[in-house]
């Protein structure tokens, strides 16, 4: 039976735990709706990049570029996107299942590389058997584009040097505050638009197409894993905002109930003393 | 009367005229980079660092798509004429539109 003190002190936490996590849910809801205007703003980079390399790719022959071939190996480099910080729900964690589902069905025929972003896939995958090529640290934070253009870079060149002969990305994709999803896009060799319509304005190029083209697919891996990033990042705060909000919730059910109880203990305690009181009175009555 | 109708087609003629050039006369600058647009605006010629040379859009140029050299892009605008360094990057020109795609850009004071 915990006594009056106890209990206080259990409330006094539980209500410092609470303001914690409501403070937490302030900040996560503003780096949520800064982390969504960057996605926003991002984009007409990316559709501009994508609207030059429809109309390149769809003049220029597939094996123009080593980044447009297919090759017959299926040696798989998978990029998976994390946080550096916990606290925010299952994000990580739905991460970290996504991968390995896909590793599983895919470890049958080729050797997977990982190559990691974020503490947590760092944390999660160094005590496992898995290989692990490079590793960072930018989870967390706002996404700076030299990031994605660093490893971007590294992949792209990796990949000429034939380390590996696919790239896929695994990241969360920011459908709403409260819903985000898993998903699993190819990078690498980056697949021709499905769409084999001419484009209806015959450029001039300068210099010529394949030099663009062989300039501007580099840039795309890196615009695609830069959007990736950004995605990962709405992603985690808005997970982080509802995983704290309910958080806060529980901690005020709690509160509720330990009150009740708090109160209770109290008015058994007045009662105690109340019968003690009047027995005594009585005894020196009779 | 033929010279009636011969000044009344005239007429139309550089009120058709005075239409397409006045139409012609500006086209939209956007200037955007992985973070953010950076500018979209009607502007009447830019000069581009390409990496064949630097050269100069009017509006109604053909369509022409090149990568750009870091250096100075400048455009005017009425009678300003803005200046901005941007890092390399690429250019899309069509007759009413130019879109600048770099990764830096840093306005000069």
């Amino acid at each position: 039976m915990p006594s009056l003190r106890d209990i206080k002190r259990r409330i006094k936490s539980v209500k410092n735990t609470q303001q914690i996590t409501k403070a937490m849910k302030m900040v996560s809801a503003a780096k949520l709706r800064r982390a969504h205007e960057d996605i926003v703003a991002a984009r007409p980079y990316a559709q501009k990049m994508l609207d030059i390399i429809n109309s390149l790719s769809s003049s220029v022959s597939p094996d123009a570029h080593p980044l447009l071939s297919k090759r017959g190996n299926n040696r798989i480099e998978l990029v998976i996107l994390t946080s550096d910080r916990g606290l925010c729900g299952s994000f990580n964690s739905s991460i970290i299942r996504t991968s390995e589902t896909f590793l599983r069905k895919n470890t049958g025929n080729a050797k997977t590389t990982l190559n990691l972003v974020g503490k947590k896939a760092k944390d999660y995958f160094k005590r496992r058997d898995f290989t692990i090529r490079q590793e960072r640290a930018f989870g967390s934070g706002r996404p700076r584009y030299a990031n994605a253009a660093e490893l971007g870079k590294e992949i792209v060149d990796s990949y000429i040097m034939e380390t590996f002969d696919e790239v896929y990305i695994l990241y969360s994709e920011f459908k709403s505050a409260l819903n985000q999803k898993p998903v699993i896009q190819k990078l690498l060799p980056i697949e021709p638009p499905s769409g084999t319509e001419e484009s209806t304005t015959e450029y001039i190029y300068e210099p010529f197409q394949e030099a663009i083209l062989a300039d501007i697919l580099p840039k795309y891996i890196e615009i695609q894993i830069f959007r990736a990033l950004l995605e990962s990042s709405a992603s985690e705060h808005g997970a982080r905002m509802a995983a704290m909000d309910s958080a806060t919730k529980n901690a005020k059910e709690m509160i509720e109930g330990l009150t009740l109880k708090f109160n209770r203990l109290r008015q058994a305690a007045i009662t105690k003393e109340l019968m003690e009181i009047i027995g005594g009175a009585e005894a020196l009555k009779g | 009367m033929q010279y009636g109708v011969g000044r009344k087609l005239c007429l139309l003629f550089t009120a058709y005229w005075l239409l397409l050039t006045d139409m012609a006369d500006t086209f939209l600058l956007e200037i955007v980079t992985p973070d953010r647009l950076f500018l979209s605006e009607q502007v009447d010629e830019m000069t581009a660092p390409g990496s064949e040379g630097e050269f100069g859009v009017l509006a109604g140029h053909a369509p022409l798509l090149t990568s750009l050299n870091s250096g100075e892009l400048s455009y005017k605008k009425g009678a300003d004429i803005n200046r901005i360094m941007i890092g390399p990057g690429y250019a899309e020109v069509g007759p009413q539109k130019v879109t600048i795609l770099t990764e830096q850009i840093s306005t000069k004071d």
